[in-house]
């Protein structure tokens, strides 16, 4: 954020480079402080978070930095560049097709092997590269020293420490890579190139020699394709299959020749290789000292035993809860007492007009600031805490095994946590697994999963009208719902399950600066896109109210609603306008009839209204991203699913409530 | 089956893929070879795992299809006493002590899950150790070249090492 605003004052000499243009990409593996980064050079708000694959997409910000205008890119995290990921193409071809003027390989210092295997990859891209050796600190709390200068003469690209986080050597970075920029321009670059084993390497060039000879003339540099080929990369053999044959006949013969020599598939001959430079160099430039176990090994025993590790995960989502009720709740009295002077007017007597107005549009404003706001800045201010913690991949652990049960991985919980705060980034985060199927599997629990507004109407219906213990029964009774029909789902899909193969990342605790940043990001979103919603949604239902229109529809729905729900003839409307945004099923109810619903609901009928709000259809938004990941087929699918199991879920509950109560 | 016999019969199968024209490789995709009968740990794991009994192999190049298993990492055993005891000394990674480390030997699974290993570092040769294992057959976390990975049970299953 800071860079941006600390380097706009131009000196003369800025004056006159000015407008130079510029683009730069952050690459690195999963979770190593791109976004973080990202955010401090552009100030945007990208979502961090501590657990991999929170970028899923392409994210572009600008920077002004000593006269040059740049567009910074942050790349999806990604440990190879391989063709079995959606991440790993979208970034190999970003890097080769857009060429960025300068890549910015960030760096975990504490895991540095498995990092440089990463950074070779990149340097084989032939791309001017310079590397940011970022999380030092966690480093150094692991008793690892890093020799900056050393790593810097390996490579023959600058090295430079940070802590991102803290915006420690994020200036520093940014002049290595105008530097690079400049000496660039000046034609002598210092980048090395990392020779493998000469067995492999001599096929490597006599490859890459074939290959110049043909002048392909595809965006990808000779030597990379050749490494490629060798590895049996599907993509570039097809690639190059359609405009040289020979060089493929070549590759195979020489792969055969390296697989004849060390004896294994030549893919795996050249990861280890590839493996032991990294490991060869990470040993020559760090040093490891023996430590106490840190803070975060300490928690980590806690959250992933045997025992404490399920009741720590039953806490992280029963306590987030919890705490936006109790939070909530707390807000939400002192904004109603505001408020208090709102009482909706008849429309009998006042006239459509001012009952639409003031009963529509503005209640609509009294119900978005005293239900949803309320409710909505707790909820997210715990969910990015948690995001941040890393809490979420010792908990995608634990559920291993419960999470096969349903065809799915511990990996798949991330998105079905996140999916409490809203299904649309949560059907999105289903990327980071590897099938379609596992993500249509996930998806659909997603829809299943009670998203802030749902919680909203759960919160404001059942808890406070039946008490807080049944709304908390709702969610456990959500829970066995998603499970026995992930079950359904599981063996109506068949298909190979894959398994968990996922980094866990040392605790963090989350700064709240960050926290604070994030949870207004999400605020804002809700505040500036979906309050005009529900001002024109509670106006319209009004003019209908008004004019009549609602009393047919009402009738119309009511065999379902009344007669197998036993809800009143409202709740058609209700529903019907609850596809838009779950939370109109509140709102509504509010802007007809005031803030105290207990004259007008009994509590059954909120426990069965909320249960049937929570299952019954994805809302628009959730519909059209269904629709855009996996196709309108499958998106109407899940939406069937959800109908049917509500309309059977919610008309047996009544029946067994009406027993309780 | 004595140990003779086994050396025998790992020279068979290799006499197969390597004694042989490479485009035979080449159609038969995949070649196996047993892992022993006498071998108690051995018996262990195919009641765990009756797959288990497609080993080894080799890559095949112009084969990536995703769904079939195959493995590598042994493919440097010619079948002599010494070769025999090696791999008669495999445990599956979840059977290490925890806190303890091994070598990976083996490694079997979809095409898709070992380059993901190999990316991750679990490469033959490479040292692992087990930090912990989650209950009811749950994932199994490990410490691989600096790293915390946690490995679903049945990509751990598969992953046979060397205990040091």
């Amino acid at each position: 954020m800071s860079m941006s605003m600390t380097h706009r004052s131009k000196s003369p000499e800025n004056e006159k480079q000015a407008n130079k243009n510029l683009t730069i990409a952050l690459a690195g593996n999963a979770n190593v402080g791109k976004s973080v980064i990202f955010n401090h050079l552009t100030g945007s708000n990208q979502i961090v978070g501590n657990w991999p694959g929170k970028t899923v997409e392409i994210a572009r910000g600008k920077l002004y930095f000593k006269g040059y205008n740049i567009d910074v890119v942050d790349l999806p995290g990604i440990y190879s560049f391989s063709t079995y990921s959606l991440e790993e193409i979208v970034s190999r071809e970003f890097i080769a097709f857009e060429k960025p003027d300068v890549v910015i390989n960030v760096v975990d210092a504490s895991v540095l092997e498995r990092n440089l295997y990463f950074t070779l990859q990149l340097m084989e891209m032939k791309i001017p590269l310079v590397v940011c050796l970022n999380q030092i600190d966690v480093a150094e709390s692991k008793g690892i020293t890093i020799e900056v200068q050393k790593l810097q003469d390996v490579f023959g690209v600058p090295v430079v420490p940070a802590v991102a986080v803290r915006g420690e050597g994020l200036h520093e970075l940014m002049e290595a890579v105008i530097e690079v920029v400049q000496r660039r321009s000046e034609g002598n670059a210092t980048r090395k190139i990392i020779r493998y084993m000469p067995e492999v390497e001599k096929r490597i060039e006599k490859l890459t020699d074939f290959i110049e000879s043909r002048n392909l003339n595809i965006g990808y540099p000779s030597r990379w394709m050749a490494i490629k080929l060798l590895e049996n990369d599907s993509e570039i053999r097809n690639l190059i299959a359609s405009r040289a044959e020979e060089v493929i006949h070549l590759s195979k013969s020489l792969s055969e020749e390296i697989e004849n020599i060390y004896q294994e598939p030549c893919f795996a001959v050249i990861t280890s290789e590839r493996y032991s430079i990294a490991n060869r160099i990470a040993s020559k430039v760090q040093k490891q000292s023996k430590m106490e176990p840190t803070l975060s090994e300490r928690l980590d025993r806690i959250v992933t035993h045997s025992v404490l590790g399920y009741v720590t995960s039953i806490l992280v989502v029963g306590g987030l809860l919890l705490w936006t009720f109790i939070v909530g709740n707390y807000l939400s009295d002192i904004l109603s007492q505001v408020f208090e002077f709102f009482q909706p007017v008849d429309p009998q007597i006042s006239g459509p007009l001012v009952s639409i107005l003031w009963n529509g549009a503005f209640g609509g404003i009294v119900a978005g600031v005293t239900l949803v706001i309320p409710f909505v800045i707790p909820f997210y201010f715990m969910l990015t805490i948690i995001e941040d913690s890393g809490i979420l991949t010792r908990v995608a652990f634990m559920m291993d095994s419960f999470m096969h049960k349903i065809g799915l991985h511990g990996k798949a919980l991330i998105p079905l946590i996140l999916g409490y705060g809203c299904n649309v980034p949560a059907i999105y985060t289903t990327r980071i697994l590897e099938t379609r199927r596992e993500r249509l599997l996930a998806s659909l629990a997603i829809t299943f999963a009670p998203c802030s507004a749902r919680t909203i109407v759960i919160l404001g219906l059942v808890a406070v009208f039946a008490g807080i213990e049944w709304a908390l029964a709702l969610y456990v009774v959500d829970i066995l719902i998603i499970f026995l029909i992930g079950r359904v789902a599981f063996n109506a899909l068949p298909g190979e399950t894959t398994g968990l193969i996922m980094e866990m990342h040392s605790f963090r605790f989350p700064s709240l600066s960050v926290v604070l940043k994030q949870t207004w990001t999400r605020t804002k979103s809700i505040i500036y896109i979906v309050f005009p919603l529900y001002i024109m949604g509670s106006a319209l239902v009004q003019g209908l109210y008004a004019f009549g229109i609602l009393e047919p529809v009402s009738t119309f729905m009511s065999p379902l609603t009344v007669g197998w729900l036993g809800l009143p003839a409202i709740a058609g409307v209700l529903l019907i306008f609850g596809i838009v945004r779950k939370e109109y099923i509140l709102l509504l109810l509010t802007a007809i009839y005031g803030i105290d619903l207990s004259s007008v609901l009994t509590p059954t009928q909120t426990i069965t209204l909320a249960l049937i709000g929570m299952l019954y259809f994805p809302c628009i938004s959730t519909i059209t991203i269904l629709a855009r990941e996996f196709g309108w087929k499958s998106a109407m699918a899940i939406s069937m699913v959800n109908l049917v199991s509500a309309i059977l879920i919610g008309g047996v509950a009544s029946r067994v409530l009406a027993l309780a109560f | 089956m004595s140990t003779r016999k086994f050396s025998k019969s790992l020279k068979r199968w290799f006499g197969v893929i390597y004694n042989s024209s490479m485009s035979r490789v080449r159609n038969s995709k995949i070649s196996c070879c047993e892992i022993p009968n006498n071998n108690q740990k051995a018996r262990k794991l195919r009641e765990n795992k009756p797959e288990i009994d497609v080993q080894f192999c080799r890559a095949d190049l112009t084969c990536n299809k995703p769904t079939y298993s195959y493995g590598f990492g042994m493919c440097n055993i010619k079948g002599d006493s010494k070769d025999v005891e090696r791999l008669q000394s495999l445990i599956r990674l979840v059977d290490l002590k925890k806190g303890h480390s091994g070598k990976v030997v083996l490694v079997k699974g979809s095409y898709k899950v070992i380059r993901r290993l190999l990316d991750m570092g679990i490469i033959p040769g490479t040292t692992v150790s087990l930090i912990k294992i989650a209950p009811l057959g749950g994932a199994v976390e490990i410490v691989v070249r600096g790293s915390n990975l946690a490995l679903s049970r049945n990509i751990s299953d598969n992953v046979f090492v060397e205990p040091i």
